[in-house]
């Protein structure tokens, strides 16, 4: 089963036990203000075969990363609950990963309105909620730059590219 | 003659009226959601060397009140509050308040008591900026202040803080009082998985 993958801020989001999720009315606004940050109304999105694939995207998102962080999470939302509902456009050129052949996979969700985006998050909300759900992956950071280590050791990662806290860890300086 | 009555009226009437209207706006400080006798002598102790409180019991809320100001912490808590504001979250720009910080770590006393004044106002800024910078590595040689101040958060803080607070914990090798982490509750169910692996994964 194919997905569409993004990283999340998991505490923004209903857990289905404290917070509740009922209606997008009740997203609050620093969720969706803070989870969407749209440039051109596109936002950023990440094809994935399967959750194994999803769960490789996320050392991606880590080369990136500035800050010291324990723990991401991303959310995998199933290929067709986007497909259907939001205007997709494959734009690998946009991917911005340090490991590049995992740029192939970016998409840009265009064409965003008011509607779209509570849509969008009444779609992340739902799958939030759900007990022990699979599609909400979390990527240990330290394993993570480990693999980043592993393929920039073969070529396959851009060390110009990572992210100043992922730097520092590997010694490669800032 | 009649608007006469009326403009007396308001006289009479507004001030209070306005005063109570205006009192539900008032930021809640973290020190508010200390609603129990148990989380007052909490916060009590933890900072009661330094700083002399004073509790006033206004219906069923607690406030505090301290007499820190001579000390120059309100005004290093303005400067440091207005220098996070104008952030964004772009990790060059927080060099500075990461200088500021390290700086006045320098200073047990004055430092111990901007904690508390920062955890009191309740800043949402504030209190995440601090958890980031007890998040660095750098900094893992982790005073007992500054984990009362992210354990305080932990329990007293909303959501938002607490996930910043619990990045912080989470990046340190070691917490002294590894039992009393067991009793906070966290307000996600994600964010108690992960104390509660961070738990697990010290004793």
């Amino acid at each position: 089963m194919a997905y569409f993958v993004r990283k999340i801020g998991i505490s923004r989001w209903p857990d289905g036990q404290g917070f509740k999720f009922t209606t997008k009315e009740d997203l609050p606004a620093d969720t969706i203000i803070n989870e969407f940050k749209t440039t051109n109304n596109t936002l950023s999105i990440w094809h994935a075969e399967n959750l194994d694939k999803a769960y490789e995207l996320g050392v991606s998102f880590v080369s990136r990363m500035d800050c010291e962080q324990k723990f991401i999470r991303l959310i995998a939302i199933p290929f067709e609950e986007l497909d259907t509902n939001f205007d997709l456009r494959h734009s690998p050129q946009d991917g911005d990963t340090a490991i590049k052949s995992f740029n192939q996979y970016h998409y840009d969700i265009c064409k965003l309105t008011y509607g779209k985006l509570g849509k969008l998050g009444e779609i992340i909300a739902r799958e939030t909620s759900i007990q022990s759900n699979p599609c909400i992956i979390k990527i240990k950071v330290k394993e993570a730059i480990n693999s980043i280590k592993l393929l920039l050791d073969k070529g396959e990662a851009d060390s110009d590219l990572l992210g100043k806290y992922v730097k520092k860890e590997l010694g490669i300086s800032v | 003659m009649f608007s006469e009555l009326v403009i007396a009226g308001m006289v009479a009437v507004t001030p209070i009226s306005v005063e109570n209207n205006l009192k539900k706006y008032e930021a809640q400080p973290i020190g508010l959601y200390a609603d129990s006798i148990f989380k007052k002598t909490y916060i009590e102790e933890l900072y009661s060397p330094l700083v002399s409180n004073s509790y006033n019991l206004v219906g069923s809320e607690l406030s505090i009140t301290s007499d820190i100001s001579n000390k120059n912490i309100n005004k290093y808590f303005i400067i440091f509050r207005n220098m996070v504001n104008e952030l964004t979250i772009d990790f060059d720009e927080k060099h500075d308040y990461f200088s500021f910080l390290s700086n006045l770590r320098d200073n047990e006393e004055e430092y111990r008591a901007f904690l508390y004044e920062s955890l009191n106002s309740g800043d949402l800024n504030v209190c995440n900026a601090i958890s980031i910078f007890l998040s660095q590595k750098k900094y893992h040689f982790i005073t007992a202040d500054e984990e009362n101040f992210i354990v305080s958060i932990l329990r007293f803080g909303n959501l938002q803080m607490q996930e910043f607070a619990l990045n912080a914990i989470l990046n340190w090798d070691k917490v002294s009082d590894i039992t009393g982490l067991k009793t906070i509750r966290l307000g996600n169910k994600y964010l108690q998985e992960d104390l509660e692996d961070f738990i697990q994964s010290k004793l």
